[in-house]
């Protein structure tokens, strides 16, 4: 399961964590839960989708309590510690979280709308109506970045 | 948005190398503390439960639950020498499953070779040169399976074509199994002999309804020209991963001729090694004529 799901699962918390490494936190932690919890899983599709939102539900807790608890001065390591990710990326992890995880599953994993519905237990127009709008966020986020 | 854009500076985030290394070693302390308390109630062995934990968020559960690895397995019904085959990458590793009744059958791992059963010293100097597969019973309802349940009314056996099914299987090639059920999941290490001298042909491990019923014309036909078996009924049929540089044919026409000769008694699979295997276990070994 590690070395089957993590790859996409890093990905996924990446879209909503500070760093690599929290990202890595999360991922961990989700299998720190399965281990303790030992879900019973229907089927591979089921289990990975349980994964993941396992995983963005866990990254979004690290970015709030990074967010939250962190002193100031740590803060300000932490942001200079932050990799410098591609225009692209960082417009996508700019975006709420939302948008930026419909937008990833869909531009990077290359899952339909149908199938992230499934992942994220989103109803498809739902999944249809947020991938339109992150696109449109999002090319206003690059075009700001291109008059600055 | 250009997705190709959009991947490659994905991509290009570096993530820890030894990522799956450390959180496999994080997941392990919780197992191995698990492992201390078990060890005191069951007296299982070292490594046992931990190596099960670490199966469990190693492979990958197309199926429905989380699963043994073919070494837990070898290791859980006593025999080390085999778990140790399984665990160098030696054997065969296959993770294939299919339906058969209420089931779902997952053909783990196959490996063949001497040295590798749990009673290897044999009057006259007989060798066991066996082949082992490793497979895997779970209800296909997701319900889990208990150590009290009935034994699922399924037979394992393995087919080679060319050979008529009834006269080339698990009883006339000694076969045996061991049994156990752990999270819901019956757990089987079949073991014959060797079935690598037969590479040449394709071989099968068919799995089908019944108890210790054999293959007989009635369950499978058999194309006398082409040498092709076919299930008449409900039957899993997993291909047999043989190296094909190890087929024998002088050894498989010996094997047949002497199928049918008196057994000598010691041939039998051996029986319980009385390690302290846990009582909790379902370990049973069929003799020749009992192949599940």
């Amino acid at each position: 399961m590690v070395e089957t799901y993590s790859p996409m699962l890093l990905r996924a918390a990446l879209t909503r964590v500070k760093t690599p490494a929290d990202a890595e936190d999360a991922v961990q932690d989700v299998f720190l839960r399965v281990l303790a919890k030992r879900p019973r899983f229907r089927d591979g599709e089921h289990e990975k989708a349980w994964l993941l939102r396992a995983t963005l539900n866990r990254a979004s807790d690290i970015r709030r309590g990074r967010r939250d608890d962190v002193p100031l001065e740590e803060a300000a390591n932490a942001a200079a510690e932050a990799p410098d990710y591609g225009p692209l990326l960082s417009a996508v992890r700019s975006l709420p979280e939302a948008y930026s995880a419909v937008i990833h599953l869909y531009y990077y994993e290359g899952y339909s709308i149908k199938e992230i519905a499934g992942l994220l237990a989103l109803p498809a127009p739902t999944v249809g109506t947020r991938l339109s709008r992150g696109r449109k966020r999002l090319g206003e986020i690059l075009k700001e970045e291109e008059m600055l | 948005m250009n997705r190709e854009e959009y991947r490659a500076q994905v991509d290009a985030v570096s993530f820890s190398p030894d990522f799956q290394e450390r959180t496999m070693a994080r997941l392990m302390a919780p197992a191995r503390e698990k492992e201390q308390k078990t060890m005191k109630k069951f007296n299982l062995k070292t490594g046992l439960i931990a190596a099960a934990v670490a199966a469990a968020l190693t492979v990958t559960a197309g199926a429905a639950v989380v699963m043994l690895r073919p070494q837990d397995v070898a290791q859980m019904t006593g025999n080390q020498a085999l778990a140790e085959v399984f665990e160098s990458g030696e054997a065969t590793m296959v993770d294939e499953t299919k339906t058969v009744g209420d089931y779902r059958v997952t053909f783990m791992g196959l490996t063949s070779g001497e040295g590798l059963s749990r009673v290897e010293s044999l009057p006259g100097g007989v060798t066991q040169d066996k082949t082992y597969a490793v497979l895997a019973y779970a209800r296909t309802d997701g319900t889990a399976l208990a150590d009290d349940d009935n034994v699922p009314q399924l037979t394992i056996s393995p087919l080679v074509e060319g050979y008529a099914p009834w006269e080339l299987n698990a009883w006339t090639l000694g076969g045996g199994t061991h049994s156990f059920v752990q999270d819901g999941v019956l757990y089987y290490l079949f073991e014959c002999d060797n079935v690598e001298p037969f590479a040449d042909h394709t071989a099968y491990l068919a799995v089908y309804p019944g108890t210790h019923l054999p293959p007989s014309g009635e369950l499978f036909g058999f194309d006398q020209e082409t040498g092709a078996i076919t299930p008449k009924g409900e039957a899993a049929m997993f291909t047999l991963p043989l190296d094909k540089a190890k087929a024998d044919p002088q050894r498989a026409q010996a094997i047949m001729d002497g199928l049918f000769k008196p057994q000598p008694v010691e041939s039998a699979a051996p029986a319980e090694d009385g390690d302290g295997q846990s009582s909790e276990e379902l370990v049973k070994i069929f003799p020749v004529s009992a192949a599940n």
